[in-house]
């Protein structure tokens, strides 16, 4: 592994979660062992629309506060997004004054919309004030005391994948030791209607490599993932799950929505996260693809696995997390990071949804399990609107490979 | 902890009512009058009157901006090629266009161009296709610190090698009648249009281009207004350890506490220095700023003063960008380098 000066290896030490598969991330995990959520209805008025089915978060599982900050009113993503951080935070044993160091890096791109949302769909109940949609990181800074940096970062369904590239950078630089970086999104009229009208909507369930999938269906949560230098975490003595041994960005610059069909692009940024981790294609145990359940992205990332791993793609195991938790937008890649690092530290892979696999989608998705995680790193995609790709990879702590 | 990056600026564009221009960016900002911007002279050509005006401004500040350095920004290779843009309003119109167009006549009746801008990302991703950028495409959104943001975020990711130059910046657009009415205070002015720096590794070859200045840009949160005097001397403190201070002082706030406590905390960094009070809105626009640094790298001949750019939102966001211009005396030599990625892909190219 030759992935920076080895005290700025950034290491991942503690995780947080709310999810379709509840509050927490144990229960996350044994929900993912035990197959996932299952889509339901969605209870805003007027959806008129014709996919109304979203993988929600328990109600009971949405936290009540903090209600406001700096007099925006906070709606669930951000409230969600506390909660993951605070677990996170826990998790990884960082408490009190040492919060104030911890840099918050926060990927959103509807985020707050659903309290405008809720007031324009009330009726009768006044225009509803404009305020920005990117508060959950500020939110997140103020639950923990950060006096650090706090960058939003909006890159639709990539905007995980970005947060963790800059988090990582932050830390490899030395300009902070601790990076609390995350993303959340929530269930919105525009985002679901939107999706509907360009026909990349499912009614039914998230589908990913499956002959009859019609498109993607959002989920709903927040995950947060704390990031620390090894240097640091091995100071203060941290347990680490894995190591963020590489991250690359790539653009298609060619469409607003619809992937490269050579995808050139993803495959530069898969080939560049693990040349930056230092790892061959042959000494990854498991892919969590993006596989979203739209035709042509998941046709698209199928071949784009088979240039990189080559043969190989046949015996590498691939796990669609996404038909377990629908699609969370903005927060797909922190779910993906997440899920690889337990993935990683547990050396196990969880089954995969059941499915009639489409012979166009030539992947390996085992349907039994969990299997074992034989080679451990684990790498994972996640592509956008506007072209926009990032592929990162994890390893075991100390880069074991 | 190491300081924040810097990095280099060959390239500047600017677009804003009443200011065409780079050198105009410190002007004065007027109510923008109907039809300010006119595409068909900002951006000659065809597939563009169909575009949100945000997209519209970012595409000809950005092409301003490239013309501006030449050779150096058309003859870098497609995968070296980035832009990282900062907004927060940007979609806001069109956003509650679509929540209308749903609640009264259905998703159906979207239009399925103008639809994939509810991500307010998309804007900046116009930028992508039409500068053939395959680096990276990167949106920040940070309330009123987004557009520094963006410039903190270019200089480190030039750093680590992600790009050998990125179109860094910000772009804004107006609030519909609604929005606007519904909140009188949250939306300026000045916060329409875009502006947008080339920027390149600081320590890079020139390669014919005209160096307009440096930029280094920090940051913090702000838990409280309690907290900012504390806050701020350390972040002073980090980003001027190893040269000298700024002779002058942009801040640009908001009416919020936290705006009022950065104000009350900004003259004992000044040093003697001026300090230019600029009004921000509410609504936390993020272009302001930006405007700010554009005009300092602006001025005539590279002899404009050392500057710190200050913004912050009601929300705790703290972000300074420290512009050197490129004929400052007091320029600090360059700083010796440590390379902290040993990547095989990912070091600076040609």
């Amino acid at each position: 592994m030759t992935s920076g000066s080895d005290g700025r290896r950034p290491v991942l030490t503690g995780l947080g979660a709310v999810s379709c598969l509840g509050a927490g991330v144990g229960p996350y995990w044994n929900a993912l062992l035990a197959g996932g959520a299952a889509p339901r209805e969605v209870d805003l008025p007027h959806l008129n629309m014709r996919a109304t089915r979203m993988y929600r978060v328990p109600g009971a599982a949405v936290p009540e506060h903090p209600r406001r900050h700096a007099g925006v009113p906070l709606g669930a993503v951000p409230r969600m997004a506390v909660a993951a951080a605070l677990e996170a935070l826990d998790d990884a044993g960082i408490a009190g004054p040492d919060r104030a160091d911890v840099a918050v890096v926060m990927g959103s791109e509807m985020g707050n919309a659903s309290v405008q949302e809720e007031r324009r769909g009330a009726g009768g109940a006044g225009r509803p004030r404009w305020t920005p949609l990117a508060v959950a990181g500020a939110a997140v800074g103020t639950a923990i005391g950060s006096r650090r940096g706090n960058i939003g970062v909006g890159n639709a369904c990539s905007a995980g994948g970005y947060a963790l590239g800059i988090a990582s950078d932050l830390i490899r630089s030395g300009e902070a030791s601790v990076v609390l970086v995350g993303a959340a999104d929530g269930v919105t009229r525009v985002g679901m209607g939107g999706f509907d009208r360009l026909g990349a909507a499912d009614p039914q369930r998230c589908r990913p490599f499956a002959r009859d999938r019609a498109g993607t269906m959002f989920g709903d949560g927040a995950a947060m993932v704390v990031l620390e230098s090894t240097t640091h975490a091995r100071r203060r003595g941290a347990r680490a799950y894995a190591e963020l041994a590489g991250v690359a960005w790539s653009c298609d610059a060619r469409h607003p929505t619809a992937p490269d069909p050579d995808a050139a692009q993803l495959v530069r940024a898969m080939r560049e996260a693990l040349a930056d981790a230092g790892l061959r294609p042959d000494q990854v145990g498991c892919v969590l693809p993006h596989a979203t359940g739209t035709a042509l992205n998941d046709a698209v990332e199928s071949r784009a696995l088979r240039q990189v791993f080559g043969p190989g793609t046949d015996r590498l195991p691939l796990f669609a997390l996404k038909a377990m938790i629908g699609h969370t937008s903005a927060a797909a890649g922190i779910f993906a990071c997440l899920t690889a690092a337990l993935v990683v530290s547990r050396a196990r892979i969880p089954a995969n949804a059941p499915l009639e696999q489409d012979p166009d989608c030539a992947v390996w998705l085992p349907l039994e399990g969990p299997l074992r995680l034989e080679r451990p790193a684990v790498l994972a995609n996640t592509c956008a609107f506007g072209g926009n790709n990032s592929s990162f990879a994890l390893t075991g702590p100390g880069g074991t490979t | 902890m190491s300081g924040p990056a810097r990095m280099r600026v060959t390239g500047l564009g600017m677009i804003a009512p009443g200011v065409d221009r780079p050198d105009r960016a410190l002007g004065p900002r007027p109510v923008p009058a109907p039809g300010w911007f006119r595409v068909a002279d900002a951006l000659p050509g065809r597939g563009y009157r169909r575009l949100p005006a945000g997209c519209l401004y970012l595409l000809a500040a950005a092409r301003a901006a490239a013309i501006d350095t030449g050779a150096s920004f058309t003859g870098t290779p497609a995968d070296r090629r980035a832009a990282m843009v900062g907004t927060n309003n940007a979609g806001a119109a069109l956003i509650e266009e679509f929540d209308r167009t749903i609640i009264d006549l259905g998703a159906a009746e979207l239009s399925p161009a103008h639809v994939p801008y509810m991500a307010m990302s998309m804007f900046a991703a116009r930028l992508a296709p039409e500068h053939r950028l395959r680096g990276f495409d990167l949106t920040t959104n940070s309330p009123a610190v987004a557009g520094l943001d963006a410039l903190q975020s270019a200089a480190r990711a030039l750093a680590a090698g992600r790009a050998s130059v990125v179109l860094a910046g910000a772009v804004e657009e107006p609030p519909s009648p609604a929005q606007r009415s519904s909140t009188p205070t949250a939306f300026a002015p000045a916060d329409i249009g875009a502006a947008i720096l080339v920027c390149e590794p600081e320590d890079a070859p020139v390669d014919g281009a005209t160096v307009h200045g440096y930029c280094a840009t920090h940051s913090a949160f702000v838990p409280g207004p309690d907290h900012v005097r504390t806050v701020l001397a350390a972040l002073w403190r980090e980003l001027v350890h190893d040269g000298p201070p700024p002779r002058h002082i942009d801040a640009v706030l908001d009416d919020s506490a936290i705006g009022a406590a950065v104000a009350a905390g900004l003259p004992e960094h000044a040093r003697g220095g001026g300090i230019t009070a600029v009004p921000a809105a509410s609504g936390g626009g993020c272009l302001t700023p930006v405007r700010r640094v554009v005009g300092r790298l602006a001025a005539p001949d590279g002899r404009g003063e050392r500057t710190a750019v200050v913004a912050a939102s009601a929300h705790g966001h703290l972000s300074v960008t420290l512009v050197t211009p490129a004929g400052d005396p007091g320029r600090r030599p360059l700083p010796v380098h440590t390379p902290t990625t040993s990547t095989t892909t990912k070091g600076h190219r040609p």
